[in-house]
């Protein structure tokens, strides 16, 4: 036991591993213009259906009617526009950092999040893309251990052929064969 | 009745009776049950049974009671029999029910004597024969001479003697042999817990949705009294009076219903609790209706958590939580899961002992705890404290007026009181080998668990965190989430290297 401090110097500077000074890797800045769009998109879209509902031919509203017609664009414009807000100064702040025995995440707006997942503890790992994300040629890299579900470490915009490539790391790494 | 028919040496072959006072005995026995039917019986008279029996009765009444008891005392005295033969003991009991039970002395796994105050002048004793068999089977006899119980004691002992002499190799639990007991809890222990236990609050917030209509309809049936007790009273203020008085009645009834409903069930759940060590595996095993046996291997135990709430502090006791994963289980009923192995109200030592059972050289309660930092109380109190306050206290002033800053300043005092407390008690410390958690608002909580049982590090930190230097710490293990907030970059940064060098160098298991 009394020479693991000596092992232990080198690595102490190296590792400083989730507060202090790691190169990182940012995700796909493509990310955050599909969040943008798809922002932008799904308010016009029920701004568009608002208008329909209001200027079309064949019924009138009733007056109540029309006013929560106002108060739901008002709602879609604001949270829209919170949302939009959002991901435009969220997304760029999504960085992580594959390192030999461990996943890092950072990420966060006003919490600055810091997650370290280290590869002996990892369970299974998955990549998921939804239609949007498939049309961008984008993934989300997940990785679950034995912490539960809601402890999942999720990296998402990466493009797609580097998730692979990170996926296939993983899973060749010594540690998933342990126990 | 074999045991009567077979060959008798010993000299106390007769059925025989106990001493005549004895009846002291059953007479103190009906006493007890009485006091507890009385808590139900005295508010229902008070409510409405005073005006069914008349006042001059009553003396009648009590005298009636009285007598039964009496007699009844004397008629179980009566039937009271017993025989110690060479094969075991014999009791028929019973005055209209008869029991009949045979206790072979194989069987019988404990002799206690027993003094109460009503045999201490005569020097009698009550004489319980303990067995461990699955059905309830406990036999006692009141009212014997202590010559007399030393007797029978000395039968048992000498019968296991000869027994285990003759049938070495008929060892029913060769498993149970290496088994160490670690705990055992009483009945009195299991009644504390059932009384500190948060689960009559947790059933009376879970009849919380039902409270409107319970109320409601006790209001309905009060309007439709309404008349004919105006009728009885003549006045109004005694009508109010009435109602007011029967509310307090129904929720003091509706609370002991669920205090003894509680107690009930913590009994049940975990009579004859014992937690043995057998190797590397802890089995527990209790259970008055259905024993339940949970058992969880050493090296799955995550985290140690004792846990101590207000009543508990007060009565010196501590919850002693042993956890294991939760992955792939769903179930919240904390009383079924088989991912916690639970010691009931165990005392400061003991739990300190057991949890050093499972982590060895574990200093959870003799480490000097980082205390949190104090902007955290500021937090707490500047962004849920202080405006909730400032919700009630105008609430409170506008349904008062003036008279409203009582109410206000008290919530206000304990609030914050209470708040600091939590903040006081916030703290984490680590060894070579542990971390450990102090956590609680009045009682505490120690939690502890290895370094190398952590499967994730979360750091988290906002922007005005990050320039006091703090950071808000999160463990994920197997069994959950541990974090710590507003704890000094200082401290953080070299233990989550620590953690991450433990587990990504060592490479050890969690299983």
């Amino acid at each position: 036991m009394e020479h693991l401090p000596v092992t232990n110097h080198p690595l102490y500077s190296q590792q400083l591993p989730c507060l202090g000074e790691l190169p990182t890797e940012p995700i796909a800045a493509r990310y955050r213009t599909l969040n943008l769009a798809v922002t932008v998109g799904f308010s016009l879209l029920v701004f568009l259906v608002l208008v329909i509902v209001t200027y079309q031919p064949w019924f009138s509203l009733p007056v109540e009617l029309e006013y929560s017609i106002g108060v739901a664009a008002i709602i879609t414009a604001l949270l829209g526009g919170l949302i939009f807000t959002y991901h435009f100064f969220a997304d760029r702040l999504i960085f992580y950092t594959l390192r030999e025995q461990d996943i890092v995440l950072y990420k966060g707006l006003i919490f600055k999040k810091v997650i370290c997942q280290p590869m002996l503890r990892i369970q299974h790992i998955d990549i998921q893309r939804g239609p949007l994300e498939r049309f961008a040629d984008l993934a989300t890299l997940k990785v679950y251990s034995a912490g539960g579900s809601d402890h999942t470490l999720a990296i998402p915009g990466l493009p797609h052929d580097i998730a692979e490539k990170m996926r296939q790391f993983v899973l060749n790494h010594s540690d998933l064969t342990r126990d | 009745m074999t045991s009567s028919t077979q060959s008798l040496p010993t000299t106390q072959a007769r059925w025989q009776r106990l001493s005549p006072w004895s009846v002291l005995h059953f007479l103190f026995m009906q006493l007890k049950q009485s006091v507890s039917i009385a808590i139900y019986v005295v508010p229902a008279y008070v409510v409405g049974g005073h005006k069914l029996i008349n006042s001059e009765y009553f003396p009648l009444l009590l005298l009636a009671v009285g007598a039964g008891w009496v007699v009844s005392s004397v008629l179980k005295f009566y039937f009271f029999q017993f025989t110690v033969s060479d094969k075991g003991i014999a009791i028929r009991s019973g005055v209209l029910d008869r029991t009949f039970t045979d206790l072979p002395y194989e069987r019988i796994q404990n002799v206690k004597f027993d003094q109460p105050f009503y045999f201490r002048f005569n020097d009698l004793v009550i004489v319980t024969l303990d067995t461990a068999g699955s059905a309830k089977q406990e036999a006692r006899f009141a009212g014997v001479t202590s010559d007399y119980a030393q007797l029978v004691k000395s039968t048992v002992m000498q019968a296991h003697r000869q027994q285990s002499a003759g049938a070495e190799a008929d060892s029913t639990e060769p498993d149970e042999s290496d088994a160490q007991l670690l705990n055992e809890r009483s009945i009195r222990d299991l009644i504390l817990h059932g009384i500190t236990n948060n689960r009559v609050w947790i059933v009376l917030g879970s009849l919380a949705p039902f409270y409107e209509q319970i109320s409601g309809f006790i209001f309905r049936q009060m309007n439709v009294l309404r008349p004919q007790v105006e009728a009885w009273f003549g006045e109004q203020v005694v009508t109010l009076w009435y109602v007011g008085v029967m509310s307090v009645l129904v929720a003091i009834v509706l609370l002991i219903l669920m205090a003894l409903f509680s107690i009930g069930g913590c009994v049940l759940m975990f009579y004859g609790y014992r937690l043995t060590r057998q190797g590397e595996k802890y089995i527990r095993r209790s259970g008055l209706l259905n024993r339940q046996e949970i058992s969880m291997k050493r090296s799955r135990v995550q985290i140690a958590r004792q846990q101590q709430d207000w009543l508990d502090r007060v009565l010196g006791r501590v919850n002693l939580y042993f956890e294991q994963n939760v992955t792939g289980r769903a179930n919240p009923n904390e009383l079924k899961a088989t991912h916690k192995l639970l010691v009931p109200s165990v005392t400061v030592a003991e739990s300190d002992e057991l949890t050093s059972n499972v982590f060895a050289a574990q200093r959870a309660r003799h480490m000097d705890f980082t205390a949190i930092h104090i902007r955290y109380l500021w937090r707490q109190l500047l962004l849920w404290i202080l405006p909730l306050n400032g919700l009630t206290s105008f609430v409170c002033f506008a349904a008062l007026g003036a008279a409203g800053a009582l109410p206000a300043l008290m919530i206000l005092t304990i609030t914050v009181t209470l708040t600091y407390l939590h903040w006081k008690r916030l703290g984490i410390a680590s060894d070579d080998n542990y971390i450990y958690v102090r956590k609680g608002i009045i009682g505490i909580d120690y939690w502890c668990f290895p370094l190398a049982k952590v499967q994730q590090v979360i750091v988290k930190q906002s922007v005005f965190m990050r320039r006091r230097q703090l950071s808000t710490l999160g463990f994920v293990l197997a069994s959950g989430k541990v974090s710590v907030p507003f704890v000094a970059t200082l401290f953080a940064a070299p233990l989550v290297e620590r953690v991450l060098y433990e587990v990504e160098v060592k490479k050890p298991g969690w299983m």
